[in-house]
This record gives C-alpha cells, structure tokens and sequence, in this order.
C-alpha cells in the first residue's frame, strides 16, 4: 500500500512539474531529466510511472477529458438542430480548453508525428469528447438535415479539421474563446449549406 | 559570380539539401546545426555564415518547397482550366500530392513544429505559406467571378478549410497509408463536400 502511495504521489509531482514545463518551454523543448529535477524526483523514478515525455503530455491532455465531455455534452444534447448543436458543442470546448491552449498546441503539434501505439491511445483518450462529432453529423442524417449519400464519415473529419484548425487560429492571431466558437459557426454554417439537400435548402 | 560567392552558393545549396534529410528524420527539433554541418560535410561556422539560426534554415526549405508547390498547384489548375472549379481544385491538390509525397515526412515535421513554433515566426513564414496557397483562394475567386461560388461565401475561409484538408491527408497517410492515390481520393471527396455547399443554390434549383 505505502509504495502504491508513494508512486501515486511521484506521478502527481511529475504530472504538475511537467504542467509547468511545457507551459513555460514548450513540450519539444522540455525533457524528462528537467521535469524530474523541477518534480524533486530522481529520473529513474519518472520511467516507472511513465514511458516516455509523449506519455506524460498525453496524461495532462487526458486530464480534463471527462469534464470537457460532460461541458460538451451538456451544451450538445439541448434542443436545436444537430447543425445547432454543433456550433453550441464546439463553443463548449473552446470555452473549456481555452485556458490551456498552449498545452493543446504542443499535444496536436506531437500528435502529426507520434507513435502508432500513441495515436491509438489517443485516438481512445478522444473518443467520448469529441464523440458528439459522429452522433451529431447521424442525426443530422436522421433528421434530413444533410443529403443521404453524404459520406459520414469524410463529414465529421471535416468537422474535426475545423475544430482542431481553430486551436491554431486562436493562439497565433490570438482571438478569445467566443471570437473561436463564432470562427467555428461560419465553418460548419459552409460544411452544411454544401450538405444540405438541394431542394431543401432551395425551399428555405 | 566569383570564386568565394560560388563557393558560398554551393555551401548553401549542401546546408539546404542535409537539413531537408534531417528535419524529415529525426525531425526539426532533434536536429542539430552541427548535425546538419557534419552531414553536409562543411564547418559548423560556415553554416553560420550563409544562416543565422536553425529557424533561418527551416524558412528557406519553407519558402523553396511552398514556391515549387505553387508552381505545380498553378500549373496543374491551368491544364484544367474551364473544367469547373472542383476539376481545377482537385488537380491543383493533385499535383501537390505527386510532388509532396516523396518528401511527405518532411511535410509532417514541418506541419508538427508548425504547432509549436514562436508567433514572431509564424507572422514570418506566413508570406510563403499563404503564397503557394494563395493560388488556392486566386481559384476560388475566379470560381465567384463565374458564379460557380455563391456571392456571400466568405473564400478566406474556404481557402484555409482547403489548406487543412491538403495538409490532414498527410497526417492520415502517417498513421493509415494512403499513397498518393488515396490522398487525391479523400481529398476530392473533402473538396466535393465543401463545394456543393459553395455552389449556388438557387440556379441550382432552377435547374431542378
């Protein structure tokens, strides 16, 4: 039991060095050896709880995961449009994520040239966040909002480019949460409006 | 051109040739000025004396690869002329895809440290960047210009959601290979999308 404890307790202490770190220097510049030294826990000690710096910065992103989901979903399952519901979805993470943004650009930034065991880890680590994508974009199906022989899947990657793309966005030209959710609603007001059955949205 | 500017020259073209290696593998930030001077079998110094920094070297190869990109986006949208502006899009990114490929892990690295890099240059390479992709958004206007793109479509917009699409493809074949073939696919599926809902939908109801 004491040394579970005591694991737990170096796996706090590393987690919150390594917040710090990478905040400060960036993710690629920092190093394992520098956050065991700012933990106050020897090097040997941080490989026995994680694999690598790409584990601890998957960690940190994870962190907050649940509650991103619950502040997705609770804006996301409300009334509207799934078109609605996607905007108001997006604006939920923005909101949520926005305070650590820095984190976000280092975690997307590591993620184009990771493992394959990461981008699995990740993509599962992602899967209830950013799952309201996928429900949405069917419901938007189910309800005749988009054309029947629209490809899904190919859709919601549109989505996901959006979402992901804005992150950029808002940290080089430095736009607030809501100036990224409002950027967030015309993209997805253009992915719809060339969804949208023809005669439908010839009829509107 | 005299003896030291041609030797200076070739120095450079060595520097720029061992740093597109090495940035693709082990990547721009396990890269090293030295390791890029031993590779390109000149002195440390004078890799300083044609770049001051490992960024400096970074925008160079930035600014060459997005300029030959240009080229091949211009070019292969020319060819496809009066096609309609998804036959011209999907071409242009076409073209992009045949000459990025060989070079994709360089693309990836550049796109990783893309994330991460200072905004001072960001504000920087962004000329570049928004010069191979402007052709893109000189597409998409003409494509108004013809009525193809409903009058109140923001092309800024367009233009930067066709950028991301170019570049996730290379993200996709990272982690599911695609190969080129499969990049022009799901590309052109993206560029379907995006564009049905670009076009004008009134005259397309006439049409009905």
């Amino acid at each position: 039991m004491r040394r579970a404890e005591k694991k737990q307790q170096t796996r706090l202490k590393v987690l919150k060095a390594a917040r710090e770190m990478f905040a400060a220097q960036g993710y690629e510049r920092a190093t394992l050896r520098g956050i065991a030294q700012l933990a106050g826990v020897s090097v040997g000690s941080v490989f026995t709880t994680f694999e690598s710096k790409e584990d601890v910065l998957l960690a940190i992103a994870a962190e907050g995961y649940d509650a991103l989901a619950e502040a997705i979903e609770a804006q996301a399952a409300g009334p509207g449009s799934a078109r609605a519901r996607l905007k108001r979805g997006f604006a939920a993470a923005y909101a949520f994520e926005y305070h650590r943004l820095d984190l976000l650009m280092a975690q997307v930034g590591a993620s184009w040239t990771w493992s394959h065991v990461f981008e699995e880890q990740s993509q599962a680590r992602l899967a209830r966040p950013f799952g309201f994508i996928a429900t949405l974009v069917r419901a938007a199906r189910e309800a005749g909002e988009v054309r029947g022989d629209l490809d899904l899947a190919l859709f919601g990657d549109l989505m996901l480019g959006v979402y992901l793309r804005n992150l950029r966005h808002g940290w080089y030209r430095r736009l607030t949460a809501v100036q990224m959710a409002e950027l967030a609603e015309k993209q997805i007001d253009l992915l719809f409006d060339g969804a949208a059955p023809r005669l439908r949205a010839g009829l509107a | 051109m005299n003896k030291r500017e041609l030797s200076k020259q070739q120095t450079r073209s060595k520097v720029l040739e061992a740093a597109q290696t090495l940035f693709a593998e082990p990547g721009y930030e396990a890269t090293t000025i030295k390791m890029i001077a031993t590779m390109a079998g000149c002195a440390t110094g004078s890799v300083f004396t044609t770049f001051k920094s490992k960024e400096e070297i970074l925008t160079a190869i930035i600014a060459d690869n997005y300029e030959a990109a240009a080229h091949a986006f211009r070019a292969a949208a020319e060819k496809s002329r009066g096609h309609g502006v998804a036959a011209e899009l999907k071409a242009a990114l076409a073209a992009g895809f045949e000459l990025d490929y060989p070079r994709r892990a360089l693309v990836v690295h550049q796109v990783a440290a893309s994330w991460t890099w200072s905004a001072d240059f960001d504000a920087r390479t962004r000329p570049n960047i928004q010069g191979a992709f402007g052709v893109i958004g000189q597409i998409l206007w003409a494509a108004k210009a013809r009525g193809e793109i409903r009058e109140d479509v923001d092309l800024d917009l367009l233009t930067d959601q066709v950028i991301g699409v170019y570049l996730r493809c290379f993200r996709q074949d990272r982690f599911t290979p695609l190969g080129v073939d499969g990049m022009i696919k799901r590309a052109g599926g993206h560029i379907d999308i995006m564009l049905d809902g670009a076009a004008p939908q009134r005259s397309q109801k006439k049409g009905v």
